[in-house]
């Protein structure tokens, strides 16, 4: 089975064609073949086997040319937005895309840094693993307060689907019974620090209203038999993710959805494949396939199914749809709406505070946890908001020990500093704004009118920026975050903001461009992620959402695709698609 | 080691074994084995360590520079019961990384700061800095660090820039990170609250440097 997984040249006709290999991808495939259908998985960049090609895994600093730093001029010429990402770094640098080969532009006086993972597996193997279930009030959220569109979908539509996700991904966390925060299927939560547990109390004594929970994330603290069955163990706490995980403790494509898509012998990957566009048959008024360009040598295929679904990052599926022109569709392909490309949104994380907390000197904690502790949303429905702005924010929090990495600015020399280096420092704890960007149609990508990358492809243009809303917010999260410090009693309290010159996109939840909606005249997809358009075309990526909420939404693409899917095997077995 | 800290090493064990019976079950034993000890490789890209580095003629910085940047590792991160930054060639390291991974600009301040520490102390005390007494040396590097006359903000600035650098590269090398402070490879999972005097050594693991 192995042998034939991949493949380059095919004239089959597929079942179903899924464009990407990320999170959305992944699952898509699984669910699809699973359910008996011959899938074939469209990656653009490289095969990135689980385990073999993880080869920053388990390396000491002193293992990398620069002790894992990346060489200036590899990033000037190479790198120049992806350094931007926290996660960047000599060990995982390879999982990201490179910006020279991959050019997109920004309107004058804007900025969108677009982080990218083009290889099989996507952005699953660099995620943040944060996974959070949206709320009844987030669906809710457009028509409550009247900006953007509704969402036709509401929690309970969502809610079967993220439980099938949530067990097989494996999301570890605490059953905190919070009406903005659902619960999930959970697995154990990770442990909390003394400092944590003091401040959690503290919180819950002077604001009720903001409780501090474990953060959740797709980690096995206690993997099922489900989950050793997909070669997963138990996480070790390195949070090291991103260099990729040999022990499969954290969800990602390779570790979770692929094993299983493999083993039902229905999936077919086609690596190195860039899709140029859809192949759209006016007549029938359905999509047969996808034209590809191939990754390296620039040769021309294509692949053909009875339906395609798209999961190639929230800017890579509307890229894909802006750049399928037909004499019907002369603005992109199912875009009769001329919504596609508008309402980008990304997560606004431009504020915070931290200061120091006194006393437990003689604790310390072992190993390193992979998430962290973390208050959700609590201005989550109209009469909750602040005045000078719509919706709100969540709080990330952490507490550690000072060590050299921060020490190391300190006065001193000689054997005292040096000694001050080698021990735990002063406990810190800081919290960090994530806040909800609002839908605006102003906010858009659109290709570009000459610029074209080495396929041939024209780039995307994009035009994206904070507007006040996402502002006011900031500066009131920073000044909420200092007082909750101040009140708790941490010393030495600091609190910024960073929006004027950290831009949309870098905290890598960019979302919309396709929305889903009621009405075929203001939406590009329906309440499944179906084309209003076209109906054996379907987007489940982050370019489906109508808001971005405030939590992290790789789960939230599963729940979608895997509900999609349901859908759509449901639709081709009636033949109505 | 506190009672407390005993069970939870003792609890750790325990779910270490049960992690290497699911690993050998699900990767076989030997691969297991050679992800846990995290050998297996390759690193022979990485900046190696050399004896008298500075006596080696490179683009960056001339070999009396180089002896007086080695000399000031020395003096911030001298030998005690670990070696001293010299002695893990920081100094060597300095030159690579600031080729490497840092701006012109960066290059040329510290390029300056070597000089002008070279100037003010040879017009104070009419000899080289690496000639002075640890005292001396120290005292001179404490004006720096203050930004006391001759010394401004500038050059305190430069001075903690170069004093950050040292103290990574001292604590990425392999004895920095595994002697000097407690290197977990392989934690075995999270714990929130263990014992801790303040004098033991803080971790030398982080996720990101």
């Amino acid at each position: 089975m192995k042998d034939d997984l991949y493949i380059k040249q095919t004239n089959e006709q597929f079942d179903a064609i899924v464009v990407g290999s990320g999170i959305s991808g992944g699952w898509a495939a699984k669910e699809f073949c699973e359910r008996g259908f011959k899938t074939l998985m469209i990656e653009r960049g490289r095969i990135v086997e689980h385990r073999k090609d993880y080869i920053g895994e388990g390396k000491g600093p002193w293992q990398f040319a620069n002790r894992t730093k990346v060489d200036n001029l590899l990033i000037e010429e190479q790198f120049k937005t992806q350094k931007l990402c926290y996660a960047f770094n000599d060990a995982t640098k390879h999982f990201f895309g490179n910006d020279r080969d991959l050019p997109y532009s920004t309107h004058k006086n804007t900025g969108f840094s677009w982080i990218r993972a083009n290889q099989l597996g996507g952005k699953s193997l660099l995620w943040h693993r944060q996974s959070y279930r949206f709320s009844e009030f987030d669906f809710n959220a457009n028509k409550a307060d009247g900006v953007g569109n509704d969402w036709p979908i509401r929690y309970n539509d969502l809610a079967p689907w993220y439980s099938h996700v949530e067990k097989h991904a494996g999301i570890s966390g605490h059953a905190d019974n919070l009406s903005q925060l659902p619960n999930s299927d959970f697995l154990p939560p990770f442990e909390w620090t003394g400092p944590e547990k003091l401040m959690q109390e503290r919180f819950a004594q002077l604001h009720p209203d903001r409780p501090m929970i474990m953060g959740r994330a797709a980690h096995l603290t206690k993997p099922s038999e489900l989950h050793i069955s997909q070669g997963r163990v138990q996480c070790q706490a390195r949070n090291e993710c991103q260099k990729g995980c040999s022990f499969g403790a954290y969800f990602s494509t390779q570790s979770s959805t692929l094993p299983a898509a493999a083993k039902t012998g229905n999936l077919h990957i086609a690596p190195n494949s860039v899709v140029e566009s859809l192949i759209y048959d006016e007549k029938t008024n359905r999509v047969k396939g996808v034209r590809v360009i191939d990754n390296d040598d620039l040769t021309t295929r294509e692949y053909f199914a009875k339906v395609v679904f798209l999961c190639a990052s929230t800017l890579g599926s509307t890229q894909i749809l802006l750049n399928s022109k037909s004499k019907k569709f002369p603005n992109g392909l199912a875009n009769s709406s001329g919504t596609l490309g508008h309402y980008l949104m990304d997560h606004n994380y431009n504020a915070g505070a931290k200061g120091f907390v006194e006393g437990f000197e003689n604790e310390y904690y072992s190993g390193r946890r992979p998430t962290s502790p973390y208050i959700p949303n609590f201005q989550y429905e109209p009469s909750r908001y602040k005045k000078e702005y719509k919706r709100g924010y969540a709080l990330s929090a952490w507490a550690h020990r000072e060590n050299w990495q921060g020490m190391s600015s300190q006065d001193g020399i000689g054997a005292d500093f040096k000694q001050k280096m080698t021990q735990a420092g002063r406990w810190y704890f800081g919290l960090s704004a994530q806040g909800e960007m609002l839908p605006r149609f102003e906010n858009e990508v659109a290709l570009h009118s000459t610029k074209k990358d080495k396929w041939g492809i024209p780039q995307l243009h994009i035009n994206c920026t904070w507007s006040d809303n996402e502002k006011f917010m900031m500066d009131d999260a920073a000044k909420t975050a200092h007082q909750m410090l101040e009140k708790a009693g941490l010393k030495n309290v600091h609190s910024y903001t960073s929006y004027d010159h950290r831009h949309p996109g870098i905290a890598i939840h960019e979302v919309g461009t396709a929305r889903m909606g009621r009405d075929p005249k203001d939406s590009v997809l329906n309440g499944f992620n179906q084309s209003h358009d076209i109906p054996n075309l379907f987007v489940t990526d982050g370019a489906s959402f109508c808001s971005s909420a405030v939590v992290n939404p790789s789960l939230t693409f599963m729940a979608l695709t895997v509900r999609a899917v349901d859908y759509a095997v449901n639709e081709l077995k009636q033949k109505r698609i | 080691m506190s009672l407390k800290n005993e069970s939870a090493t003792a609890e750790l064990k325990v779910s270490r074994r049960q992690f290497m019976y699911q690993l050998s079950a699900v990767l076989g034993t030997g691969v297991a084995c050679q992800l846990l000890d995290g050998s297996g490789f390759n690193h022979a890209m990485a900046y190696q360590a050399v004896e008298h580095s500075e006596k080696i003629a490179g683009a960056y910085l001339n070999q009396d520079q180089k002896l007086l940047l080695r000399t000031i590792c020395d003096v911030v991160l001298p030998k005690t019961d670990t070696p001293s930054a010299a002695e893990l060639d920081v100094h060597g390291f300095i030159v690579h990384q600031m080729q490497a991974c840092y701006t012109t600009e960066q290059r040329k301040n510290l390029d300056d700061l070597l000089s002008l520490i070279d100037l003010q102390t040879k017009q104070s005390t009419q000899k080289p800095f690496v000639l002075l007494t640890p005292e001396q040396q120290i005292k001179i590097l404490n004006n720096l660090e203050q930004a006391k006359l001759p010394f401004k903000q500038t050059d305190r600035d430069t001075f903690k820039s170069l004093k950050q650098l040292m103290v990574f590269g001292y604590f990425t090398t392999q004895v920095g990170a595994t002697q000097a402070l407690n290197y977990q490879a392989v934690p075995g999972g999270f714990k929130g609250s263990i014992k801790h005097s303040p004098t033991d050594k803080a971790w030398g693991s982080h996720s990101y440097y």
